[in-house]
């Protein structure tokens, strides 16, 4: 496997203490680390909060300053941007600029849908980078996105780390049925008042012959170890993601609760069954047929363990952060997938 | 539905290009409303298009029409006003437009502070992206899909085509003024057409295609195209000429402005040309072309988009013969 310099610019999450220690962008990290590429971190978000400046407002050219130079001393094949909104457009154009030899490729991990949340925003926030980058990388499926082309933007589902999806909860012993995290913005952390979405409205309406272990309703998101501390003392896991349901697009959570060994229940418009069979996840039409669901494996707990555990494995293979980076890595540089996945030609 | 204001006030082949926005704008919603500010040479080639409803005329800095057209336009109430030749005076008219969103694609001319408080958002027309590609980025912050192909002729009423005498399959060779030092850009590689160079340009059009060839020009008069002319052409009517000295015969159509070339490339069998207008016209005919080109990435730049196009190098005569018939 060829081995690249790359300069991933993402937030690192330094400034949160350790509470977002398995975020998305850690997770890709550690696959491109794990692939033997020679790593470079900016952490975006945290160099803009820690240089504060009235004659910078948001320190934006001090974090172009800052990449600038990153560039000129490391000189990377590829720049991946996980995010980084704190770039305007003329700064992109600078970088693309400047340096039109070096590939530049982009993640996007927030929903991309038409009927979901904040969508003129993050079509705008990932169109910024789409137009310089060679290689675009969302969570949505591409047949949907009828802004993107096909040609420069890629499927991948969130990754799974094998160092930090360490649980196993369908190998032991759980106190509570169900755990559902949501959050109102993870760097955030705490819930907005009088906010209500739509995901209330489905853990409103859950059946109360089951116990539950709820965050970011009624009381605030857990994050860091207790989060998973909490998702361990349960079985099941509610994949619950904003907005109306597009293809293939989930909320990362999926990725801890898969990854850890809950049974995971889905809706189906969400279209997993591409990826998993009803032996791996259980998909779900509506909150009747959820309920339903959630009792018949209650009642089943053999059943319930051996599908989780089919999940997990399936979900540790298929969504590996090593094979997630090494496909970005690929894409990015023009070079050929050998290990194709059902979810690499989507 | 939306109305929207679209400044085009260069070049008939920067407007063709420009339909790119305007095919997308009226299959998004065929009530979406489409009007130009451009020059009046550029208008006699709009108005032939039916999907663009009004035309304003604006032609260097007419201050008295500049004035005329503002409360004109203003009376509109334009939903989006599109600024895609980067004009200064496009930028500096616009300032006293109305209209709820303005965006501006510009080149060299970058004018921040104006940008910040008279427009919504600018784009830079940079080479590190094709022409394609920074039109389609446009298109997006419109609301509105972006076509994977370009086709200039939806709703365009062509010419009657006055040319019925030309041979049934024929190859275009289309010699304008980029073929000729002086009369392009002077940091170009030019290719020495000459009487001589002629002939072997020529004849290894004939080698490779086997077919007739039909030759255009420009609209400027040039003195060694007028001695080829002279050399080697010999008129059959107003504005054809013939040369038979040749295994296959070549004409030469004069006096044609560009709804005539339109024609005459519809018919082509191939078409070897500078990259410019007429290779583009062709692309939308889907015609295989030859297009000289002076570098290749600032050519990507403009044709990036197009599948049935080969690039040949600009140089001289006998290397461009050897280009074409490798390719």
């Amino acid at each position: 496997m060829k081995k690249f310099k790359i300069l991933h610019i993402t937030d690192l999450h330094l400034r949160h203490n350790g509470r977002l220690f398995y975020s998305t962008g850690k997770k890709i990290n550690n696959g491109l680390i794990l692939n033997g590429h020679n790593v470079l971190n900016i952490s975006d978000r945290d160099i803009t909060s820690q240089k504060k400046n009235i004659f910078d407002l948001g320190s934006k050219k001090f974090l172009l300053d800052q990449i600038l130079k990153n560039i000129d001393n490391f000189k990377p094949d590829l720049i991946l941007f996980g995010h980084v909104d704190r770039l305007d457009y003329e700064s992109f154009l600078h970088i693309k600029e400047k340096y039109s030899s070096i590939k530049m490729a982009q993640w996007f991990l927030d929903p991309l849908n038409y009927h979901g949340p904040d969508f003129q925003k993050n079509k705008n926030r990932f169109f910024l980078k789409y137009q310089f980058c060679e290689a675009n990388f969302v969570t949505t499926s591409v047949d949907v996105l009828d802004f993107a082309n096909k040609d420069k933007t890629y499927f991948i589902p969130n990754p799974i780390d094998p160092s930090i999806d360490i649980y196993r909860n369908f190998k032991n012993t759980t106190s509570i049925d169900v755990f559902i995290a949501i959050s109102h913005g993870q760097h955030r952390g705490i819930l907005k008042r009088d906010y209500v979405d739509d995901r209330v409205k489905l853990i409103n309406k859950l059946t109360n012959k089951i116990s539950t272990n709820i965050f970011g309703y009624k009381s605030n998101p857990v994050w860091g170890q207790n989060f998973f501390n909490e998702l361990s003392k349960c079985s099941m896991a509610i994949n619950l993601s904003r907005g109306l349901p597009i293809k293939y697009y989930s909320s990362d959570r999926i990725a801890s609760l898969m990854g850890n060994g809950l049974l995971t229940f889905i809706n189906e418009k969400y279209e997993y069954n591409d990826f998993f069979n009803k032996n791996e996840i259980i998909f779900y039409k509506n909150i009747n047929d959820l309920n339903k669901k959630i009792l018949y494996f209650k009642n089943k707990p053999k059943l319930l363990k051996k599908i989780a555990s089919n999940g997990c494995k399936k979900a540790h293979k298929i969504f590996n952060n090593k094979l997630i980076s090494d496909f970005i890595v690929k894409k990015s540089m023009d070079l050929k997938i050998h290990n194709n996945l059902s979810w690499m030609d989507e | 539905m939306n109305k929207f204001l679209i400044f085009r006030t260069d070049r008939i082949g920067d407007y063709i290009f420009s339909r790119l926005l305007t095919e997308a704008i009226k299959k998004d919603n065929p009530k979406n409303t489409i009007d130009f500010v451009c020059s009046s040479y550029n208008s006699k080639y709009i108005k032939n298009f039916s999907d663009v409803k009004k035309i304003y005329i604006l032609d260097k800095y007419d201050l008295s029409l500049m004035i005329k057209n503002i409360f004109k336009i203003n009376n509109n109430n334009y939903d989006y006003l599109i600024i895609l030749d980067g004009k200064r005076r496009s930028v500096f008219f616009s300032m006293f437009l109305k209209a709820k969103k303005k965006f501006v694609i510009l080149k060299d001319f970058r004018p921040y502070l104006l940008l910040k408080i008279f427009f919504n958002k600018y784009f830079i027309n940079s080479e590190v992206n094709s022409q394609f590609n920074n039109f389609s980025c446009v298109i997006n912050y419109l609301d509105v899909k972006v076509p994977t192909k370009i086709n200039y002729y939806n709703s365009y009423k062509f010419k009657k085509n006055k040319f019925v005498n030309l041979p049934s399959k024929f190859s275009l060779l289309h010699l304008d003024e980029k073929w000729f030092e002086g009369h392009y850009y002077d940091d170009f590689h030019y290719m020495s057409l000459n009487i001589k160079s002629f002939k072997l340009l020529i004849e290894s059009i004939i080698k490779k295609f086997k077919k007739d060839i039909v030759l255009t020009s420009g609209k400027i008069n040039i003195e060694q195209f007028d001695l080829i002319k002279k050399s080697y052409f010999k008129k059959i009517n107003s504005n054809i000429f013939i040369c038979k000295y040749f295994s296959k015969k070549v004409f030469f159509v004069d006096n044609t402005d560009f709804r005539d070339l339109e024609n005459i490339v519809k018919y082509s069998n191939e078409v070897i040309c500078c990259e410019g207008a007429i290779s583009h016209v062709s692309n939308s005919f889907n015609i295989k072309t030859y297009a000289l080109v002076n570098n290749f990435k600032t050519a990507k730049f403009w044709t990036s988009h197009m599948n049935n196009i080969k690039l040949v190098k600009r140089d001289n005569i006998s290397n461009i013969c050897r280009q074409i018939s490798l390719i």
